[in-house]
């Protein structure tokens, strides 16, 4: 007796929804929160079938369940919507189960928790990023089309013969930075996307991704030379990643450039699977100014950096690590000479790819 | 040197590319201003354009269908997306295009594309 007590208790006392339905769809039982969150009385209840209580998209789809149930199934994390007496939609999750008395199933029940909160906060959040998306990239491409128009009007200004030649220098100067700033609302819309899609991973060529980012970067640099020392080559790893990865190689590639003082800048790549894992090790070195062990920890988080390195190094290494995390790649940075960060900087990439025998199977994983 | 059409909905764009054009040594035979206008004009024009340039995000007919309605009355068409929208790339690539551009571009990138398209 003392046990019964303690189940209705524990019934009554949730804030879970409890419920009984019959076959002939009609409830044999309700808690205290069904009412409550239903907004139905004790006697209220006893007048009600199943298709009174459930939002009209899911009453169909929730009998056939409960019919299921009571054929002897259990249902388990079910979503369904209730239609609370005042109208509002009650979202719920839960369970169905047979109630069986005397080895004979006589009600469905069912166990939810209300998730309106949740589902509104969803709704907001899904409809926060798209709004944001859209923002971002309507900004973006109107803001690529006006730098297309003054890029062109500063091209035409230096095609003219009239043009004064000890200004020319100042024309490219801007056209450069024009660039700059392309990029950087580029690389803004960029990590919007991603933020708001799954990533379409696909195997992709190393060699291929890595030398069209080092070709694109020293297009930006008219001025220096990029020499690139690696022991990759065409078809020699294939890693699983998306169209951005060539994005990750380029930024790698352009801080290398953009940093190193000499006109000859040295870049060094290599690969090697990490044994017993699904990784490969692929390792960026260069020659720059590296980058000091306090800044190591946060670099990847333009962020928290002060508001020059957003338009410098930041946002080029924070897209990098926002594009690795979507198909759980790995990155760090370390001193290309153990222990002297002056002498370069060492990116250390973990990426997953397909070795020979998974390739030769079709590429199953 | 090429004889090229414009189109994007950007009035100033089609000013200062169709200057950049001339002082390249092409020639713009005409404009228009979306897609839908694109093959009304392309239908009507001969000799036909080398190159199409072409926008993609314009009112009424974007680029990526333009383009496919447009490869579909003339397989022969060059046509050459300039777009801010990068995304589409490979959309523009399947509906037809030879090549796609992502503003904001240089003249010289511009010049290469022309010759490298044009047969």
């Amino acid at each position: 007796m003392e046990q019964m007590q303690l189940i209705l208790s524990l019934i009554e006392g949730t804030n879970d929804l409890i419920q009984c339905v019959k076959h002939d769809s009609s409830f044999e039982f309700v808690n205290r929160a069904w009412l409550e969150t239903l907004g139905y009385s004790d006697v209220e209840f006893r007048r009600l079938h199943l298709k009174d209580v459930l939002f009209p998209g899911q009453v169909k789809i929730h009998e056939e369940l409960i019919s299921e149930v009571l054929k002897g199934e259990t249902r388990t994390n079910i979503e369904t919507i209730f239609v609370a007496k005042d109208g509002t939609a009650i979202y719920v999750e839960g369970n169905l189960f047979p109630l069986r008395i005397e080895n004979k199933i006589v009600a469905a029940t069912g166990f939810f928790r209300d998730i309106t909160s949740r589902k509104k906060t969803e709704e907001k959040l899904i409809e926060a990023t798209s709004r944001n998306e859209f923002f971002v990239d309507l900004l973006v491409h109107d803001l690529m089309n006006i730098n297309q128009e003054i890029l062109s009007m500063a091209e035409i200004l230096l095609m003219s013969p009239e043009f004064p030649k000890q200004l020319e220098g100042l024309v490219r100067e801007g056209l450069v930075e024009l660039e700059k700033a392309s990029r950087i609302a580029s690389n803004i819309r960029k990590m919007t996307k991603i933020g708001a899609e799954r990533p379409r991973i696909e195997q992709l060529d190393l060699w291929s991704v890595v030398s069209s980012a080092a070709t694109t970067a020293m297009e930006a640099f008219p001025d220096k030379k990029m020499h690139l020392r690696t022991d990759l080559s065409t078809k020699k790893y294939s890693v699983l990643a998306d169209e951005y990865l060539k994005d990750v190689f380029f930024s790698l590639f352009h801080n290398s450039m953009k940093f190193d003082k000499n006109n000859d800048v040295e870049i060094e790549i290599d690969a090697e699977p990490i044994k017993h894992t699904p990784f490969l090790r692929i390792q960026v070195m260069d020659r720059g100014p590296g980058i000091a062990d306090e800044e190591k920890e946060s670099v990847f988080d333009s962020f928290t950096h002060r508001r020059e390195s957003i338009i410098g190094l930041g946002l080029g290494l924070t897209l990098i690590k926002t594009i690795l995390d979507s198909y759980g790649a790995f990155i760090r940075v370390e001193d290309r000479v153990d222990g002297d960060s002056s002498k370069g900087t060492k990116f250390v990439l973990l990426l997953r790819y397909m070795n020979h025998d998974e390739k030769q199977q079709g590429g199953k994983k | 040197m090429a004889m090229i059409m414009i189109v994007d909905d950007d009035i100033f764009l089609h000013k200062v590319l169709e200057r950049i054009l001339i002082l390249g040594g092409h020639s713009v035979v005409d404009h228009a201003y979306n897609g839908a206008e694109a093959l009304e004009k392309y239908v009507t024009l001969n000799p036909k354009p080398n190159i199409v340039l072409m926008d993609h995000r314009m009112p009424i007919m974007n680029g990526v269908t333009a383009t496919r309605e447009l490869i579909e009355l003339d397989s022969k068409a060059v046509i050459v997306f300039i777009s801010a929208d990068n995304s589409v790339e490979a959309e523009a690539i399947d509906a037809g295009a030879l090549g796609f551009l992502t503003k904001p571009i240089r003249s010289k990138d511009l010049f290469d594309a022309i010759h490298n398209y044009v047969r």
